[in-house]
């Protein structure tokens, strides 16, 4: 949390506790309207911004694999995807359930997103929004709090009036646990494999450890913690072994574009960590096209050029620096290994060159500089190789 | 939020709280401010008010808040204080672009941050970056939408950053001629000994 939201808790806290006071218990009908009301306004925000992903095919998958699941509640689950990098997905008490590209770039098959869909329509079904509202008493409180937590894990400013309406930050243990439940029994039902969530929480529970990550917007980060929901998911799994469905190719063709989107958002926020443990997933790699390793190059390149100097970080200035160097050498492998399998992808001609200038080879930058520039006609995009095309051409010139 | 964070979101967003009281002055037609440390010199626009605040300089019309032109002088050690790491005099101005863009991105103070567009352009006859970044305050800060553009060069003596910010509603796109016709007047002298 920010230190500026934290300097406006007391306030905040004061003036919940005049609300407390002050306001007359609504009975259910009106907290329903009430809840009806901010959800709604919450979702024409998201509507008129730019978080919804816009496509058509897509949208329409996840919305046949909600129907599968939830056969009675055709009509009234409505599912969206959200252009955001981050493992996320959340319902919301008119139906509507919202479902993060970065949880698709996550997920292996369908199975996998069954087991998301499922959890977040059983808040739905179980009328979850509701009751944890009425539990707290207050809705003033449940935006209140709602804001500053999402403030605090950086939700996108859209989503924040929807916090306390929906299951984006996590419901109690008990109605998590009951999600899970819910959506086991209609995977089952529906005729999906079961192992499915225990091993997309598997690899959530992997990333967030490498990214040392213990709370955050992520959807089983805390509610229960994601080891406890793999417990839970195999043990559901262990009392109905399963032979069924997976969706693979399907699920792999249909989330192609939401999928590399996220990929390139990681990529633009710099985060080369993220980047490695997803992409160091031989699986996830190959489900990709060829030139996707250009992001796992990058990935070491922004991880070497973001090792911590000693002082902030547990490990020695020895073990920095042989980490470093390592990540330096492998981001260069990588770049190689691209231009071998994608010879024909533009940016990594572009980074190696950028590579190899750094380290003082600079006939090879020149050269792959060349060959970005051939290979891409923006001139906007390629200014920069062409300024050092002509700096290396002055300078490598008898 | 960390002091480099701060300068971050000071030079781009423009918190005015953020920075001590001081005394703004008016720019007369023609003026020139100097600043000798690095040997640069600009001519913010006339009857904009000016201020500056260690190493950089800045000019606001209606409030920094709402729009200001900027310069932040650099030396190469510690440059990149929100990364933790230095320049080089020998870095070109896509590195440089690419650890301004890092730095802001670090700040976490600017939400929903896009590159508009990185592309190469020449300042007081150097090679230089142009940077067009989009950006909102922190909720708890109003969620207010901001664009930003930052022109930097490197040099001997530092890295020199011209920047202009504003909120997208009203101020950015009126005064983005204005910003560049200041940049025009950028020039730096040559100085004796690197500092």
């Amino acid at each position: 949390m920010s230190m500026a939201s934290m300097n406006v808790i007391p306030a905040a806290v004061i003036l919940l506790a005049l609300q407390a006071g002050s306001a007359h218990a609504l009975d259910e009908q009106e907290q329903r309207a009430r809840i009806e009301f901010e959800t709604k306004k919450g979702e024409y925000q998201i509507e008129h911004s730019e978080l919804l992903f816009k496509d058509s095919e897509l949208n329409a998958y996840l919305q046949e694999v909600t129907d599968r699941l939830f056969p009675d509640m055709k009509d009234k689950l409505h599912v969206r995807a959200i252009r955001d990098p981050n493992f996320n997905a959340f319902a919301v008490a008119t139906g509507g359930v919202y479902f993060n590209t970065g949880t698709l770039l996550r997920l292996d098959d369908e199975s996998q997103l069954a087991s998301v869909l499922g959890h977040e329509g059983t808040h739905y079904t179980g009328d979850h929004m509701y009751r944890s509202v009425h539990a707290a008493k207050s809705a003033s409180v449940i935006t209140l709090i709602g804001g500053f937590a999402a403030a605090g894990f950086g939700i996108p400013p859209e989503l924040v009036g929807l916090v306390g309406y929906s299951s984006m930050m996590g419901f109690s243990r008990g109605y998590e646990r009951e999600a899970d439940r819910g959506g086991f029994d209609r995977m089952s039902q529906a005729g999906y494999d079961l192992r499915g969530g225990a091993l997309a929480f598997e690899r959530l529970d992997r990333e967030l450890t490498v990214r040392y990550i213990d709370r955050g917007p992520y959807f089983f980060a805390s509610h229960p913690n994601v080891k406890e929901r793999v417990t839970n998911l195999t043990e559901f799994g262990g009392e109905s072994p399963s032979e069924g469905e997976k969706g693979t190719d399907r699920y792999l063709a249909v989330t192609l574009r939401a999928r590399l989107d996220a990929l390139a958002q990681i990529h633009r926020g710099g985060d080369g960590r993220t980047l490695v443990f997803l992409l160091e997933d031989e699986k996830l790699l190959k489900s990709l096209p060829p030139e996707s390793r250009y992001y796992l190059a990058e990935g070491f390149r922004l991880r070497a050029e973001k090792a911590k100097r000693p002082g902030k970080d547990k490990r020695s200035a020895q073990e920095i620096e042989v980490q470093r160097a390592s990540d330096a050498a492998r981001a260069v492998q990588e770049y190689e290994l691209t231009l071998e399998q994608a010879p024909e992808f533009a940016p990594t001609y572009e980074a190696l060159a950028m590579s190899h200038y750094r380290s003082g080879d600079k006939s090879r930058a020149l050269e792959l500089f060349q060959r970005y520039v051939e290979l891409n006609p923006d001139q906007k995009q390629t200014g920069y190789a062409r300024q050092y095309i002509e700096l290396l051409s002055k300078e490598l010139t008898p | 939020m960390s002091k480099a964070g701060i300068r971050v979101f000071v030079l781009l967003a423009g918190m005015a709280f953020a920075i001590p009281a001081m005394a703004w002055k008016i720019v007369a037609e023609g003026q020139r401010y100097t600043h000798k440390a690095s040997g640069y010199s600009i001519q913010y626009p006339a009857d904009w008010r000016y201020e500056k605040y260690g190493d950089f300089s800045f000019a606001t019309r209606d409030g920094p808040c709402l729009q200001r032109i900027y310069v932040d002088f650099r030396k190469h050690k510690k440059a990149f204080r929100a990364l933790d790491k230095d320049a080089t005099p020998e870095m070109m101005p896509q590195e440089l672009a690419e650890k301004i863009v890092a730095e802001m991105e670090a700040a976490g103070s600017l939400q929903n941050m896009e590159v508009l567009s990185n592309e190469p352009t020449t300042l007081a006859g150097r090679p230089a970056f142009r940077v067009h970044v989009s950006f909102r305050t922190a909720v708890d800060a109003g969620s207010v939408r901001y664009e930003g553009i930052v022109v930097g060069t490197n040099s001997p003596q530092g890295i020199f950053l011209i920047g202009y910010s504003g909120s997208v509603f009203n101020y950015f796109a009126r005064d983005v001629d204005t910003y560049d016709k200041t940049l025009a007047t950028f020039a730096v002298a040559e100085l004796k000994r690197a500092r």
